[in-house]
């Protein structure tokens, strides 16, 4: 699985933001993870548990807000949350939807410990 | 503002002072997908990335495809697929350019993997690049490679509710090949009418196309479909003069 990829792009560009704040520890993440981002917040939580020692993640608490899959129903113009693998509008029946979030693998916020 | 991070707060005074940031932790491979976009756009390249599970009859698929359209178009290959190691030289082995990616464990192809196996290819001389990823339902799906259009293969062999158990792979099929039909009056549980109503609960049209490489059925289809999308991008996308080339 590719969650150890996702982790290291993710430090990565964590790093470059690091750096701006030079002194800072990093002491926090957070995500939002949506089901069709492709990536398993589970795995992704173990990739990082694993990866972090002895890095400059060390002290890091990783933390993953998972967001729902919703959809805009083009038929009745409503918007709902859906079950992953059936995307039928709940209140008309249309599969004329199309996905208004949930697609997202998004880096929310860091948090440096800067002294 | 902090503009190398882009956050709207001034770097942080006090302790532990959040940085609001709302970046996409693909942006890098996005960011090279679309470099990798640029590239294809300048060349009039129409690029195909297919994927399946492993064995359901990619790099056979491209066999049949060159039999079918070299002479009347130009064809290059970037193999992902490390299922089988002599996939690049199946497709050389027809006459066609093929540069094999060495993925070594990776479990899905990168837009900069792409991007660095196009630079050994010679893109003026191509019409159409297939990509083959690699055989995997999961991975492949969250990274952009710059592809045109995403070609799924679906085995009868597997179940076929495959669309409904990977959602975010299927969803993004453009066009979905149910593959190795031959094989369907041993399979009763494989249905390609319910294949395709797993498809469709994703709010997805594509089209759906069974075929069989053993007694070419469907194939005459994917052809059609390949050589309509070829044209279209021709008329809708005039080749573009290449910027200043900024490598990855
Ligand atoms: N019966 C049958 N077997 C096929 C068909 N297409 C491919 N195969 C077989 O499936 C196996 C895997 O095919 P391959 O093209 O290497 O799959 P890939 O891993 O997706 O590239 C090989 O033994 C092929 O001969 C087909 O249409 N019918
Ligand atoms: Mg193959
Ligand atoms: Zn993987
Ligand atoms: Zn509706
Ligand atoms: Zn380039």
């Amino acid at each position: 699985m590719h969650e150890f990829s996702v982790c290291q792009a993710l430090m990565e560009q964590v790093t470059v933001i690091a750096d701006q704040h030079p002194g800072g520890r990093i002491v926090g993440i957070h995500l939002y993870n949506g089901p069709l981002s492709g990536v398993d917040s589970t795995l992704l939580q173990h990739a990082f548990e694993f990866s972090k020692k002895e890095t400059l993640f060390a002290d890091c608490l990783l933390s993953i807000e998972n967001h729902p899959l919703r959809v805009h129903c083009r038929n009745c113009l409503n918007d709902r949350e859906i079950a992953v693998n059936d995307w039928t509008c709940p209140v008309c029946a249309s599969l004329d939807t199309e996905v208004i979030g949930g697609e997202e693998l998004i880096l929310a916020q860091v948090q440096l410990d800067v002294p | 503002m902090c503009d190398a991070c882009g956050c709207t707060s001034s770097p942080p005074s006090q302790k532990d002072k959040p940085l609001k940031l709302m970046s996409a932790v693909f942006a890098a491979n996005n960011d090279a997908a679309k470099h990798n976009r640029n590239h294809l756009q300048h060349h009039g390249v129409l690029a195909i990335n297919l994927m399946s599970a492993p064995g359901a009859g990619k790099t056979s698929l491209l066999e049949a495809t060159i039999d079918a359209l070299s002479g009347r178009y130009r064809l290059a290959v970037i193999e992902g697929d490390l299922e089988t190691e002599n996939d690049a030289q199946r497709i050389r082995a027809k006459g066609i350019p093929a540069f094999q990616i060495n993925t070594g464990s990776a479990c899905h192809l990168d837009a900069v993997m792409v991007h660095d196996a196009m630079h050994h290819l010679d893109l003026d001389t191509v019409d159409i690049l297939f990509i083959e990823n690699i055989g995997n339902l999961v991975c492949p799906a969250a990274y952009d490679l710059g592809q045109h259009f995403n070609v799924l293969l679906l085995s009868v062999t597997e179940g076929d509710d495959k669309p409904a158990k990977y959602p975010v792979m299927f969803r993004i099929a453009d066009v979905m090949l149910v593959s190795k039909t031959d094989l369907l009056p041993y399979l009763d549980e494989f249905k390609v009418e319910r294949a395709e109503t797993h498809l469709r609960k994703l709010a997805n049209r594509a089209p759906v196309i069974p075929i069989s490489i053993r007694n070419g059925a469907g194939l005459s289809q994917w052809i059609e479909w390949l050589e309509q999308q070829f044209h279209s991008l021709q008329q809708n996308v005039p080749a573009l003069p290449e910027k200043d080339h900024q490598h990855l």
